[in-house]
C-alpha cells in the first residue's frame, strides 16, 4: 500500500488524539474531589402577605461550597405554577441571582402574592447543589367584599322548632377568598312570624367566620306564629343577606312515626330498604332510629339524631322529613355511608282525610325510592308479635337475582313459633313451583324495643336452600309491621310487610274468599328486565279465578289493556294462603302461577310462581264490585315509582293529585309535588293534568301529562286505574311504552 | 329534567363469572329458536336449555328503545349467521359499557326469543377480550354486574342457579 501525505497527516492526527485522551485520563484520576454545596434558608422563610400585596421581606439563601461561604454562585428562586402562588416583578415565577462574598443570594425582584389565599413553597436552587432550599409562605385574605348566604336560605320551619339545616353566612374577599374572623350579626324580626337564637335568648347572634369563612348559627327556633319572614345577616361594609324562612304548622301530630323506603340507591345501583321509626314531639323529631340494607351493606342500624333532624310542610301539600343518622348509637358521628353524608331528605303527601298516614319517596341524590309512612300505635308497638301474620318480602338474592318470598308466620306461642301453621312460598331466580310449600321449624319473634322494632329469626325446614332469614319488623299497629331482611346467613336483600291475621289465624277456607276480589299490583322482573303488574281478580264461589290483569316490561307484549285473564280453579289453606295455577289471558300471553297470602282484614300479599319472572307485591280487598269514574271524585295522595325508557333510570313521585267524578278529569290542587329521577330531584313542579274513562267496572282508562320523564313531562302517559273503593282509592299502572310506571292513590 | 346518569358502578361478579363458565353452550345455529310466551309467566322464555354462542364483531351499539324492542343496551352483532341483535340489558359496568365499540370482537351466550316478530339473543354472558361479564343469571333474570357483596357480616358463596337452591 503507498503511504500518501494525507494518510501521514491522518495518522499523526490519530496519534495526537490517543495521547491528548490519554493525559486527559491521567490527569482526572489524580484532581481533587467536587465540592459539595450547601444551600440553607438565610432569611424571608414563614411570610404572610395579604393577596395581591408584596411580601415584606426579600428571599435570601446562604450557599456554601464545602461548609465555607461560596461567592459567584447562581441561585433560581422558583415560585409555584399553580395557585395558591405568587409572582416576582419582572420574572414570573422565578427570580436568579447570584451569591455575594458572603456566599448570599437575595432576591431582588418583589415578590408579590397571587389572588388565591393559602400557603406555598417557593424553592431555591444553586448551582451545583444537590439540594434545595424552601420558603414557606401565606397569601392571607383581602378585606371582605361579599357576604352570602350558602346554607338554610329557603327552610320551612315547624312553629317552635329549630330548622333542620342551619343558618349559614359566608364572607370573602374580592377574590373569592374565605375571610376568617368577620363578625356577622343574624337578626330575626322583633315581632310576627319569627325565633329566638338560644345562645343570647333575643332575636340576634354574632358568631364569626371560620377558617372557611363561614358565620353560623344552628340554635335558631321559630317561634309560634306562622308565616314567612327573613332572618337578615349583616356585616360591617357588607351588603346584607336575607335567609327566608316560612314557620308552618307541624304537618303531622306528635307521636311516633314509621317510615319503609324501597327502592336503588345511587352508591352502586343496587336495591336498598330502609325502615325505622321516630318520636315528634311538639313537632320537633326528638329520637328515633332505623334499619337499612343494601345490595353490598348487610344491615345498619341506627339511631337518629334529633340535632339536624326535622319534620315540616313544605307549602306544595307535601311534607319532608330530614333525617340526620348516628353511625349506631354515636350520635357525634353521622353514619356517613347512608343517604348525603347520612342525612336522609324524604318527601311526601299526606292521605287528606288521614294525615296520620302518607306515601313518602327518597329526596336527595342518595337513592330513589318509594314507601309509607305511618302513625305507630303505642299499645300495638309495645306487643310482642303473636298470632298469625301474612307476609310479603320482594328484593334480590344473595347473586343480586330477582326474588320473592310469601307466606304466612304463625306466632303460635309467647314470642315463638313452633313451625304449625307456618308457610312460605319463594320464587327465587325464576324458579317457577320449585320453592312451594315451605315450612319453617321452630322460630321466635323478639319483644319489641322502645320503637316498636322486633326481630324476627326465621329457621326453614328446608334449611339447604332456605338457611337462617333474620327479618327486622317495626310494628305500625294492631295490623301491619314494616319489614327488611337483617344481616343472616342467607344473605338476600329483602324488605317489605306483613299484616296480622288475629282472630282469622287458621281459620281460613275458599268461604274466606269467594265472591270477593283483589285489586293487587307487583312488580320485579322478567328477561327482559323489570316487570310491573296491576289487576283486580276476583274468586267465584263456584272456584274459579277471573279478572284482568295489566302487564308492562316496556315490549308492548300485553295484547290488550286490561287484558282479560281467568283460571278454572283456586285453593285456599287454613293458613290464609291462596293457590291459583295457570290464570292465562285469551291468548297465553299472561300465564302465571298466583300465590296470594291473606289477612282477613282485606289485606294481600302477592306474588306469582314462574319460570320466566319473579313478581311479588300488595293487594286490597275491592269493596264493590259496580265501581265506576263517578266513585274517583276526590283529593288523593299519590305516588308513582318506576323506570324510565331505557328502563334503567329508577324514578319516584309523590304529590297531591284532584279527580273530578263528573268530567272525568284529573288535575292536581297546586302542582304535582316531587319528584327523584336517576337520583336527582325536581326543582320546580310540574303541571300535571289528565282524563280518565270508565274502561271495564271498577277499571279506569287514563291518559295523564306530567309523569313522564323522558319527554320533560310533556308526553301523556296511558296508564289504567284500579279502583278498590266508592272513595276511589286505587293502583295504577303505565301500559304504553314510553316508561314503566306503578302507583298508588289514597284518600285515607 | 334531563336523563343525566347513565352507568351504575357495579364492579365484576367473579362468582358468577365461575358459574357462567361451568355451564354448556352451543354454536349459534345449531338450536332453533324458542318459542316466546310458551311457559307460565308475563314475560319471555329464556329458553336456558337451548343456549348458543355467538361469535362476531360488533356493528353498532344501539342505546335508545325501539319499541317493542327490550329495554337497555342492545348490540347489532356480525357472525357467521347474518347481523344479530343481542340484548345486554340495563345494568352494565360503565368500564364495560365503554368496551363495547364498534368493530369490538365480542363472544356472547345466550339464547334466542322472538319478539313482534323479531328475533332477539337475550344475551347471558359476554366475553370482550379477556374479560367475561354476566348478563343474566343461568334462568335468564337479568343481574347487575357485581362482584359480591363489600361489607356483609355473614355471606355465603355464590351458588350455580344463581338463587337458593
Amino acid at each position: 500500500m503507498k503511504m500518501t501525505t494525507q494518510t501521514i497527516l491522518k495518522a499523526l492526527a490519530l496519534f495526537l488524539g490517543l495521547s491528548m485522551v490519554a493525559a486527559l485520563v491521567g490527569c482526572s484520576s489524580t484532581a481533587a474531589p467536587s465540592p459539595t454545596i450547601g444551600v440553607t434558608v438565610a432569611s424571608g422563610n414563614n411570610q404572610a402577605a395579604t393577596v395581591g400585596t408584596a411580601f415584606g421581606t426579600a428571599l435570601s439563601v446562604t450557599v456554601t461550597s464545602n461548609g465555607s461561604p461560596a461567592s459567584g454562585v447562581t441561585v433560581t428562586f422558583t415560585a409555584p405554577s399553580t395557585e395558591p402562588n405568587g409572582s416576582f416583578a419582572t420574572g414570573g415565577a422565578t427570580d436568579t441571582e447570584t451569591t455575594n462574598s458572603s456566599g448570599v443570594a437575595t432576591t431582588s425582584q418583589a415578590f408579590t402574592a397571587g389572588t388565591m389565599s393559602g400557603s406555598y413553597s417557593i424553592t431555591a436552587s444553586a448551582t451545583g447543589g444537590s439540594s434545595n432550599a424552601t420558603f414557606t409562605l401565606m397569601n392571607t385574605a383581602g378585606a371582605p367584599t361579599t357576604l352570602t348566604a350558602t346554607g338554610g336560605a329557603s327552610q320551612y320551619v315547624t312553629v317552635s322548632t329549630s330548622p333542620a339545616g342551619a343558618l349559614v353566612a359566608n364572607v370573602t374577599d374580592g377574590d373569592g377568598n374565605p375571610v376568617q374572623g368577620v363578625s356577622v350579626t343574624f337578626t330575626a324580626p322583633t315581632t310576627g312570624a319569627s325565633g329566638t337564637f338560644t345562645s343570647t335568648g333575643n332575636n340576634v347572634e354574632t358568631p364569626t367566620t371560620d377558617v372557611n369563612g363561614n358565620a353560623t348559627v344552628s340554635d335558631f327556633v321559630a317561634n309560634a306564629t306562622q308565616g314567612g319572614y327573613n332572618v337578615v345577616a349583616s356585616s360591617t361594609g357588607l351588603t346584607p343577606v336575607d335567609f327566608a324562612l316560612t314557620n308552618s304548622a307541624a304537618p303531622v301530630a306528635d307521636g311516633n312515626y314509621v317510615f319503609y323506603l324501597n327502592g336503588t340507591d345511587s352508591f352502586d345501583g343496587s336495591i336498598y330498604i330502609v325502615t325505622g321509626a321516630f318520636t315528634v314531639t311538639g313537632g320537633a323529631i326528638v329520637n328515633g332510629e332505623q334499619d337499612f340494607e343494601d345490595f353490598n351493606e348487610a344491615l345498619v342500624q341506627d339511631s337518629i339524631n334529633p340535632v339536624g333532624s326535622a319534620i315540616t310542610a313544605t307549602g306544595d301539600n307535601n311534607f319532608q322529613i330530614i333525617l340526620t343518622t348516628c353511625l349506631g348509637s354515636d350520635c357525634t358521628q353521622t353514619d356517613g355511608g347512608l343517604g348525603v353524608s347520612g342525612v336522609e331528605t324524604i318527601n311526601g303527601a299526606l292521605f287528606p282525610l288521614n294525615t296520620s298516614k302518607g306515601y313518602i319517596s327518597e329526596f336527595d341524590s342518595s337513592a330513589t325510592s318509594s314507601g309509607e309512612f305511618d302513625l305507630q300505635d303505642p299499645v300495638a308497638a309495645a306487643a310482642t308479635p303473636s298470632m298469625g301474620y301474612a307476609f310479603g318480602l320482594g328484593g334480590v338474592d344473595i347473586n343480586d337475582a330477582p326474588l320473592v318470598i310469601g307466606g304466612v308466620i304463625n306466632v303460635d306461642g309467647s314470642g315463638s313459633i313452633s313451625g304449625t301453621g307456618s308457610i312460605f312460598d319463594a320464587n327465587d331466580n325464576f324458579s317457577g313451583t320449585t320453592f312451594q310449600g315451605e315450612t319453617l321449624a321452630t322460630s321466635m319473634v323478639s319483644p319489641p324495643d322502645s320503637f316498636g322494632r322486633v326481630l324476627f329469626t326465621l329457621n326453614p325446614t328446608d334449611a339447604l336452600d332456605f338457611p337462617q332469614i333474620l327479618l327486622v319488623g317495626y310494628i305500625v299497629d294492631s295490623s301491619t309491621i314494616r319489614l327488611v331482611e337483617s344481616a343472616d346467613i342467607y344473605s338476600a336483600t329483602l324488605g317489605g310487610a306483613a299484616s296480622s291475621q288475629g282472630a282469622n289465624t287458621g281459620t281460613f277456607s275458599a268461604t274466606s274468599i269467594n265472591g270477593a276480589s283483589y285489586v293487587a299490583s307487583m312488580f320485579g322482573s322478567d328477561a327482559n328486565g323489570t316487570l310491573q303488574t296491576a289487576g283486580v281478580l276476583s274468586f267465584s264461589s263456584s272456584g274459579t279465578l277471573s279478572g284482568y290483569v295489566d302487564f308492562n316490561d316496556l315490549t308492548g307484549a300485553e295484547p290488550v289493556t286490561p287484558d282479560p285473564v281467568t283460571a278454572p280453579a283456586f285453593t285456599v289453606d287454613p293458613t290464609g294462603r291462596v293457590t291459583a295455577a295457570g290464570v292465562t289471558d285469551a291468548g297465553a300471553v299472561a300465564n302465571f302461577n298466583l300465590q296470594m297470602y291473606l289477612d282477613g282484614n282485606g289485606h294481600a300479599y302477592v306474588l306469582t310462581l314462574d319460570s320466566t319472572d319473579a313478581v311479588g307485591g300488595f293487594g286490597s280487598l275491592q269493596t264493590s264490585s259496580s265501581l265506576t269514574d263517578a266513585d274517583f271524585k276526590h283529593v288523593y295522595a299519590m305516588d308513582t315509582g318506576g323506570v324510565d325508557g331505557m328502563g334503567d333510570g329508577p324514578f319516584s313521585t309523590v304529590g297531591q293529585v284532584k279527580a273530578n267524578g263528573a268530567s272525568d278529569t284529573i288535575s292536581s290542587p297546586a302542582s304535582y309535588a316531587d319528584f327523584n329521577w336517576l337520583f336527582e330531584t325536581n326543582g320546580a313542579d310540574e303541571t300535571f293534568g289528565g282524563t280518565y274513562a270508565l274502561s271495564t267496572p271498577g277499571i279506569l282508562s287514563a291518559s295523564i301529562t306530567g309523569l313522564d320523564f323522558d319527554s320533560s313531562f310533556t308526553n301523556p302517559d296511558a296508564v289504567d286505574i284500579y279502583l278498590i273503593d266508592t272513595d276511589g282509592d286505587s293502583v295504577l299502572i303505565e301500559t304504553d311504552t314510553n316508561q314503566l310506571m306503578l302507583g298508588e292513590i289514597s284518600k285515607q | 329534567m334531563r336523563r343525566s346518569r347513565f352507568s351504575k358502578p357495579i364492579p365484576l361478579a367473579a362468582g358468577l363469572v365461575a358459574l357462567m363458565l361451568a355451564v354448556a353452550a352451543v354454536p349459534l345455529g345449531a338450536q332453533p329458536a324458542s318459542v316466546a310466551h310458551a311457559a307460565s309467566g308475563f314475560g319471555p322464555v329464556y329458553d336456558a336449555a337451548h343456549e348458543i354462542t355467538l361469535d362476531g364483531t360488533i356493528q353498532s351499539v344501539v342505546t335508545q328503545h325501539a319499541k317493542g324492542s327490550p329495554a337497555g343496551m342492545h348490540l347489532l352483532v356480525a357472525g357467521p349467521q347474518g347481523i344479530v341483535d343481542a340484548h345486554v340489558g340495563s345494568f352494565l359496568s360503565k368500564v364495560t359499557k365503554e368496551s363495547l365499540r364498534q368493530g369490538t370482537s365480542i363472544k356472547i351466550v345466550g339464547a334466542m326469543t322472538t319478539m313482534h316478530g323479531k328475533d332477539y339473543l337475550l344475551a347471558r354472558t359476554l366475553t370482550i377480550g379477556e374479560r367475561i361479564v354476566t348478563v343474566r343469571s343461568a334462568h335468564g333474570a337479568p343481574v347487575p354486574e357485581h362482584s359480591g357483596r363489600a361489607h356483609s357480616i355473614v355471606r355465603k358463596p355464590a351458588q350455580t342457579t344463581g338463587g337458593a337452591r
